[in-house]
């Protein structure tokens, strides 16, 4: 399959810091990739990378054949790769929820009636049309989160970025998140990059890249990495705790498969007796 | 050192008034850590700051060893430096111009020798994982996992009796976690108290001595990591999740499994399951 992003052997550089030093990775139509990595190994970087918030001081960004390095597509670009961030308060602007939502398809000069439709089904996909005629401000963090999704996917976006975006939320707000960006995978087919340290969230991924200062030290199915401790470890990350309890049975001899969440591991438990 | 709240209840004021607090009831002492959770806005960050008086208590009193904050039997100012608040937003607290200036203020405030300050602003910028390079920068330039660390810092040098952390792992990887977590399991002692809210319920449960749930600013449950997180439907009605490995027990439990449900961190939850097996009729099929 023809990636929509492809990333070649990309540097980038803040002053004396080089925060990216050859990093190259595809990303694929449909596909939900995960991005993990300690704290300042270069994700957040990288993500800005993808739109052309950022640009590389060598190698290319490709998306859909247009390179970020040119003017001219920019635009074209940030339509095709929207991105959400961390803290939702920083995303939102307008005085109701719908105006906020409708923000970005009229920049991108798209004629009214269209809009409306647009605004509607973006804020149905996230579960908060019948909050629409709300300030912002009223709203919970994760509901604030799933606005700003909104907001991006009334631009029609074919990739959806999301830098960190539920580090800030209780665990409801998190589920809710969650199942916002589950459905607009599975649903709609939409490609989902998700950089998180959270490793229950990894698993829901079809691929993880592990981000280490600055390069990709592995990428792979995320259920095969969490199952290279060294690893793992060698890059800060962690394992789910079902995953971890499911190892320590088995080093204790049981024979189950390693589970990824609750549910799996019962099963595999009651099928022993 | 003890403090107690007492029927405490608190309305931010404004055009729309909130109650945050409903009739709270709840003491804190050294020698525990306590986790506090519940979701956002149910009040935890308002009752936290009653505990250092930055709030002072609008209905109900705050007594810290017996002494009201209501009538003023104790100094305000010396009881932030007994009980430190780590915010729930780093740039809420920071403001000096380096981080060496940051973490000097209030010990600098306390009337300490120079010598003293010295020693506890390098201490404690150590404890905190604060590497020595950054000593000279502006708190404002760094990562937000730094600045955490920074606010984490210029409250240890002024050696509170009580630390209370506001999420203080919000937003740092796996291994940040860890390292601000084991540093405050060390650092408490039966001298020492902390009070710990957190969105992670698999940190608070390996982590605490007791845990109080807030619900719409009430106490909903108060008890040991055992007795809470084994109610795990009555959490869920409010919001919260228990730490996946007290699904798994309650899941088996579910299914005839003599296991106790309260168990939560990882090892408790595989001794729990492989005494059920070896108590059951064929145990020693399964090597045990
Ligand atoms: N605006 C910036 N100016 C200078 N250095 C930066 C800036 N943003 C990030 N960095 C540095 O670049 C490195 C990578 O940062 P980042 O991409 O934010 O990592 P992550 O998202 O994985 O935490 C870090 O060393 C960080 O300090
Ligand atoms: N400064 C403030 N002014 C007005 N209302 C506030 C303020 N701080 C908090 N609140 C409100 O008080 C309630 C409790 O908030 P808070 O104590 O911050 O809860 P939590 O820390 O559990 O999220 C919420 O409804 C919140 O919106
Ligand atoms: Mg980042
Ligand atoms: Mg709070």
């Amino acid at each position: 399959m023809e990636p929509i992003i492809k990333v070649k052997d990309i540097y980038h550089q803040y002053g004396d810091t080089e925060a990216l030093r050859g990093v190259s990775v595809n990303v694929y139509p449909g596909e939900f990739l995960a991005v993990v990595g300690a704290n300042g190994s270069g994700k957040s970087t990288l993500a800005r990378h993808l739109n052309g918030l950022l640009l590389p001081s060598s190698g290319e960004v490709l998306v859909k054949n247009l390179s970020t390095n040119n003017p001219d597509d920019i635009w074209t670009i940030r339509a095709i790769v929207g991105m959400v961030f961390q803290n939702p308060d920083n995303q939102l602007v307008a005085t109701t929820i719908e105006e906020d939502v409708a923000f970005g398809p009229e920049n991108l000069g798209i004629p009214s009636p269209e809009i409306r439709t647009r605004v509607d089904e973006a804020l149905k996909w996230v579960n908060m049309y019948d909050y629409r005629k709300r300030s912002p401000h009223q709203l919970s963090g994760g509901q604030k989160q799933r606005v700003a999704i909104a907001g991006i996917l009334a631009m029609h976006p074919e990739v959806l970025v999301l830098d960190e975006p539920t580090a800030m939320l209780d665990p409801m707000g998190r589920q809710e998140v969650l199942e916002a960006i589950t459905y607009l995978n599975r649903e709609l087919k939409m490609a989902v990059v998700l950089i998180t340290h959270h490793m229950d969230e990894v698993v829901l991924a079809d691929r993880v890249v592990a981000m280490g200062e600055g390069k990709i030290a592995a990428e792979g199915n995320p259920k095969e990495l969490f199952k290279n401790t060294e690893l793992v470890t060698s890059l800060g990350l962690d394992v789910p705790q079902v995953f971890a309890l499911s190892s320590l049975l088995r080093e204790n001899g049981l024979k189950i498969d390693y589970a990824f969440n609750p549910e799996e591991l019962v099963n595999a438990l009651c099928r022993l007796n | 050192m003890q403090i107690e709240l007492k029927n405490i209840s608190y309305t931010y004021q404004g055009p729309l008034p909130v109650a945050a607090l409903h009739n709270i009831n709840l003491t804190v002492k050294t020698g525990e850590i306590l986790g506090l959770i519940g979701h956002t806005g149910s009040g935890k960050s308002t009752l936290l700051q009653h505990l250092n008086g930055l709030i002072k208590p609008q209905e109900g009193d705050v007594l810290v060893d017996g002494l009201s904050v209501k009538k003023g039997e104790l100094p305000l100012t010396r009881l932030r430096f007994r009980v430190g608040l780590v915010f729930q937003y780093p740039e809420h607290q920071l403001f000096e111009e380096t981080i060496l200036k940051e973490v000097a203020f209030g010990p600098r405030n306390m009337n300490l020798s120079e010598d003293e300050i010295e020693k506890r602003v390098k201490r404690s910028l150590i404890d905190a994982g604060i590497a020595e390079d950054l000593y000279e920068r502006s708190p404002f330039e760094l990562s937000g996992g730094q600045k955490r660390r920074v606010a984490l810092a210029s409250i240890l040098a002024m050696e509170p009796e009580i630390l209370v952390l506001d999420e203080p792992t919000a937003g740092l990887d796996p291994r940040g976690r860890k390292d601000i977590l084991n540093f405050l399991v060390n650092w408490q002692n039966p001298n020492r108290g902390i009070v710990l809210v957190s969105h992670n319920m698999e940190e608070i449960a390996a982590f605490a001595d007791r845990i109080v749930v807030l619900h719409e600013g009430t106490v909903f449950l108060d008890g040991t990591p055992k007795e809470v997180y084994s109610e795990a439907k009555k959490l869920a009605e409010v919001g919260i999740r228990v730490p996946q490995v007290s699904l798994v027990l309650s899941g088996l439990q579910e299914r005839g499994w003599p296991v106790e449900k309260g168990a939560f961190t990882v090892p408790e939850a595989a001794q729990e399951i492989l005494g059920a097996l070896k108590k059951s009729p064929g145990g020693e099929r399964h090597g045990l």
